[in-house]
């Protein structure tokens, strides 16, 4: 027989047995029914499974529904309990209190409500390597900045129960509230969870990190490894980043610190060098236009560059660095050669 | 009484509000749904859940140690609604005493004796699990995906989702797993005020 030497352990981990807890499936329902009754022995086994079930799906009620309920009850425990000691002051505080947090979530109920039905969405979006950034909103209304040579690509059922979106290459997110559907971004072995927030992920299978950067909000961020220690996964708060190798079997996450303004100067096209030296100057290039430059009879002594550049193509940027640093370039898909005289 | 609920119930003899708040947290979604089987009317419920806890408070020095807390919460405040009503509305001022304030058996379901028991219990148990596997927990017994979906959510591959919730249920298991085994027999009292 099935199941047999089956645990309550191994049991919940069958769909079938789930949908005969939940009597999703009369097929499944039948086949447990006459399961059990042709081996009463396993029906402590059975029970085991069911009770923990129930009290799991119990468990997360209690702890995720429940936390207004609990905190309207506090409320009106302070109140009771303050009556007796005659303290009216802070009666009306407290119900103020309530009472703008009943307004901020009847608001939010609204907007949630109002949600419009966008059209079909496009699936896929690409930018190529040398153009400029791409502005998109996606069909529940979060917005993408996309970097020049990276690609997004939203899951088949986005906006379903979730709102998942693979990426290549680099690119800024500005998502829309909704608790009830995650805003996962999968970029190579890293996902990215949202919880209503700003943040940029930069993932070229190429490069040897991936990075993920807050602007505000919240994100969770965490690495697929085999054996999953505790660090593959956390949590990060605005200013913070994470770098992490790209290669499979190098999981180490690891939280930095890193100037917000620089995203915020990203986004707005404004590219901005201080005394920068030579190479600072390409390495920001690469990655603002999503090119590789490659640098031919490079002098022992490069000049710094101060200057700033807005909403700027990257031959124009070339052509202002190549006054002062004398060179030729050419550009060819996502390569740019600098050759100089 | 079981150790966990008991030491829950002392504590709020003593006059802790805390352990007042850890039991309405617990009850408060069974409490819920036994109410709406009573009245369709989840307000109403919710605000007589709160008076009924108030009450109990109140009361909490003239009682005494129930044989068994859940059950015994379930079926005072099944009472307490219903006696509420009838203050209220004359349609069910019509209907005898004890007749209508019987606990059903979903009321009292076998886990439901020790419900505050055995989520003390899971509880603790969870706090025994990584972030990753409570999550997994999470994902797959309360909202309900199948492996595949939480594969895609998730990074991690199907193979591994399989043994981290095996070896989390595993550990939430031995938790209750004594528990089960020795139910003990439902035992009513009267709440005396």
């Amino acid at each position: 027989m099935e199941y047999k030497d089956a645990t309550a352990e191994d049991l919940l981990l069958v769909p079938s047995f789930i949908n005969y807890i939940n009597r999703s499936n009369p097929d499944d329902v039948n086949f447990w029914e006459n399961w059990i009754s042709a081996n009463p022995e396993k029906q402590p086994v059975i029970q085991q499974a069911v009770t923990l079930h129930r009290q799991l799906g119990y468990f997360f009620v209690v702890h995720e529904d429940n936390g207004s309920n609990v905190s309207r009850f506090k409320e009106s425990f302070r109140h009771h309990t303050m009556r007796r000691k005659r303290l009216p002051g802070h009666l009306f505080y407290y119900s103020g209190i309530a009472a703008s947090l009943l307004l901020a979530l009847s608001f939010w109920l609204f907007q949630s409500r109002n949600k419009a039905q966008a059209p079909a969405p496009e699936q896929t979006y690409v930018s190529k390597p040398v153009s400029d950034k791409q502005h998109h909103t996606l069909p529940d209304g979060s917005r993408v900045i996309l970097n020049p040579n990276s690609t997004i690509r939203l899951a088949e059922d986005y906006n379903d129960s979730d709102r998942v979106v693979y990426l290549e290459g680099q690119a800024f997110f500005e998502v829309k509230k909704d608790a009830a559907r995650p805003f996962i971004v999968r970029s190579g072995k890293i996902a990215t969870t949202a919880l209503g927030t700003s943040f940029m992920v930069r993932y070229f299978p190429k490069e040897e990190k991936i990075r993920v950067s807050l602007v505000t909000g919240k994100v969770k961020v965490e690495a697929a490894v085999a054996k999953g220690p505790a660090n593959s996964m956390l949590v990060l708060s605005p200013g913070e980043e994470v770098r992490v190798g790209s290669k499979q079997q190098d999981h180490h996450l690891k939280k930095t610190i890193f100037p917000t303004a620089d995203v915020a100067e990203w986004k707005n096209d404004h590219l901005l060098f201080r005394d920068a030296a030579f190479t600072e100057v390409t390495k920001k290039l690469e990655e603002w236009y999503g090119v590789r430059i490659t640098l031919n009879n490079r002098p022992l002594r490069t000049k710094h560059f101060t200057g700033e550049f807005r909403g700027k193509r990257l031959s124009e940027v070339l052509d202002a660095l190549s006054f002062s640093n004398d060179f030729n370039y050419t550009m060819g898909g996502d390569r740019v050669a600098i050759t100089f005289r | 009484m079981n150790s966990g609920e008991k030491q829950l119930w002392l504590e709020y003899q003593k006059g802790d509000p805390d352990a007042l708040f850890k039991i309405y947290e617990i009850l408060f979604p069974q409490l819920l749904r036994i109410g709406a089987g009573v009245v369709n009317d989840r307000d109403y419920v919710h605000g007589c859940i709160d008076q009924f806890f108030l009450y109990l408070w109140d009361k909490r020095t003239n009682l005494s140690m129930p044989e068994n807390l859940s059950s015994y919460l379930l079926v005072s405040f099944k009472r307490y609604l219903v006696q509420d009503l009838k203050r209220q509305n004359p349609t069910w001022a019509a209907i005898p005493d004890g007749q209508e304030s019987e606990p059903s058996v979903e009321d009292l379901l076998i886990e439901g004796q020790s419900l505050v028991e055995l989520q003390l219990k899971i509880g603790r148990a969870m706090q025994k699990l990584s972030p990753r596997q409570r999550e997994l927990i999470r994902l797959r017994y309360y909202q309900g995906l199948s492996c595949d979906q939480i594969a895609k959510r998730t990074v991690l591959s199907h193979r591994t989702i399989y043994n981290k919730l095996h070896e989390a249920i595993k550990v939430l298991r031995k938790e209750i797993v004594l528990l089960v085994l020795i139910l003990p027999v439902a035992c009513f009292f009267e709440l005396t005020g």
